[in-house]
């Protein structure tokens, strides 16, 4: 009986000493995985402060950025107020304002653009195009910089053509941003050269973009793709620009099915950038050219609350020989609308009260206005905005500020609608 | 306006544009002026004995050296000009480093013309 009791109390001891065994083993696993856990943390957090950081040191440049070509666009705007008009003075100014307000238009489309590519909201606009054509001309285009940075610029492009399927515009963005990267990272008396041909193994196109310029080292040359990301952030040796232009290129550069690379043999060797496009062989229809400008007088009002906008917009729009008039919010728009009968209505989209839709439907709705052709006006021409600006009766949609060129190119296809 | 004739002023900035419109302010002001286009030939020209400069204008970031670093070498070297400096940065750090220049001026850009000119003639007339 005794000993029936005592062997019991054994089991129990046993079975308890299982038990706990197993909580023990259970905790051991517990806090490996807590472990693991507070590892994944930790690398988590490190990543967090990564990000940070580099969103702090993008912050910083591009506030630098920002401020730089407003520095000499306040002065020379001071200085031209007080230069004799047409005088060498006012117009060196006004050369400088023109070039200023390009660097920032360029900086500020760069920025749109990488949120525009990050979130897929880029299309291309596609067309059968030769790409020897293409190079040459981005290489012509961008002249002035290599006079300017006493550098020599060779181009090797075949006589025959090389047709791609591609938007030429983002192409050409492409090629200018390669070449203005060797530019930059070139010294005075360096060669930058630019051979395209036809890759003899596949159908493919080869550009290469080489430089006698600065180099990279392998940890460079690992990272040189990745947007905001600049070589040397060092206050010397730092070149300036948002670290977003070759991010850009290999973007754009996938989006044409394409490929690019990068090489250096090291610092002070120069660098190699190869750009691969697929090649097409057959000619595809495409849509004809827009037609040429048709000079005739419009009636163009200018619907847009910005009164320096609205100023500038009618001024270069007069200077193309049109009748202007404008109005500064939706409501006035509509009855200057009623009385002036114009034939072209540009409408900013972000207006007060009465917005740009509100506007165009309210135009529509009009019998004598049926006929103008009305052009959307926003700051980002994303797919979106577009596709509400047509929903609501807009003909055409514009990004803000126009260039002469765009207003031009807007022009010229509403055009026959009117004729 | 007489007193600050033939004063001369040395612009550093690798900006061409810059370079441009701070000539034209300061030239406004009948001072002679010399550019730098970079932190090396800044050193170049403040190392002349030949031709004393009686005010310096210098963007902070430039190749080869920083318009602070040379200025601060100039102190060291015994140059006592006024120094205006320019900068696209806002950094504190900054503010410190051009405190201790001594007569010295710290323009945030974009700074406006007429506050740039005041503080020009100011160090001119001094």
């Amino acid at each position: 009986m005794k000993r029936g009791f005592e062997q019991a109390q054994q089991d129990e001891l046993e079975a308890h000493r299982d038990e706990l065994r197993c909580r023990g083993e259970e905790l051991r696993r517990k806090s490996e995985e807590l472990d693991v856990r507070e590892r994944r943390l930790q690398a988590m957090q490190e990543e967090l402060h990564q990000a940070i950081r580099r969103k702090d040191e993008f912050l910083a440049t591009l506030s630098h950025e920002l401020r730089n070509p407003l520095a000499p666009l306040h002065s020379s705007l001071y200085l031209l107020q007080r230069a004799e008009p047409g005088s060498d003075q006012a117009n060196r100014m006004m050369a400088i304002m023109d070039r200023q307000i390009s660097q920032l238009t360029a900086l500020t489309n760069d920025l749109l653009d990488v949120t525009r590519i990050s979130r897929g909201k880029i299309t291309l606009q596609c067309s059968t195009v030769d790409l020897c054509a293409l190079v040459r001309s981005t290489a012509d285009d961008n002249r002035a910089l290599f006079v300017g940075h006493a550098l020599r610029l060779v181009l090797e492009v075949p006589d025959e053509p090389l047709p791609i399927y591609a938007d030429p515009a983002r192409l050409s963005q492409v090629i200018g941003n390669l070449v203005h990267n060797a530019a930059k990272f070139t010294p005075a008396d360096g060669e930058v050269a630019l051979v395209l041909e036809r890759n003899p193994g596949s159908p493919r196109a080869r550009l290469r973009v080489r430089d006698t310029g600065t180099g990279m080292d392998p940890e460079l040359l690992s990272h040189i793709f990745d947007p905001f990301f600049q070589g040397d952030r060092s206050l010397a040796r730092t070149q300036g620009g948002l670290g977003l232009g070759l991010a850009l290129v290999k973007a754009l550069v996938e989006m044409h099915g394409g490929s690019v690379e990068a090489a250096s043999d090291g610092p002070g060797r120069g660098s190699t950038f190869t750009v691969e496009l697929p090649l097409c062989e057959v000619e595809r229809e495409d849509t004809p050219p827009p037609l040429l400008l048709q000079r005739a007088r419009r009636r163009v009002l200018v619907i847009e609350d910005n009164l320096d906008a609205a100023n500038s917009l009618r001024d270069v729009l007069e200077l193309l020989g049109h009748w202007v008039e404008t109005a500064s919010n939706g409501r006035l728009g509509v009855s200057r609308a009623r009385e002036f009968r114009p034939e072209i209505v540009f409408c900013d989209i972000g207006l007060p009260e009465m917005d740009g839709y509100a506007v165009a439907r309210a135009l529509r709705d009009e019998l004598q206005l049926r006929d103008a052709v009305l052009v959307a006006m926003t700051g980002y021409a994303q797919p979106e905005d577009k596709r509400r600006a047509t929903e609501a009766g807009f003909h055409e949609h514009l990004a803000k500020p126009p260039s002469i060129e765009r207003l031009e190119e807007v022009l010229s296809r509403v055009s026959p609608m009117l004729s | 306006m007489n007193q600050v004739k033939r004063r001369r002023v040395l612009i550093a900035d690798d900006n061409e544009d810059m370079r441009v419109v701070l000539r034209s302010l300061i030239e406004s002001l009948g001072a002679e002026v010399t550019e730098a286009a970079n932190g090396g030939d800044l050193v170049v020209l403040l190392a002349d004995g030949q031709q004393p400069v009686d005010l310096l204008v210098t963007d902070v970031r430039m190749p080869w050296a920083t318009g602070v670093q040379v200025a601060l070498s100039a102190r060291g070297a015994g140059l006592i000009m006024p120094i205006i400096v320019i900068t696209a940065f806002g950094d504190e750090r900054l503010r410190d480093l051009v405190q201790q220049l001594g007569a010295a001026t710290l323009l945030p850009k974009p700074f406006r013309p007429d506050e740039f000119l005041s503080v020009a003639r100011s160090f001119l007339s001094a």
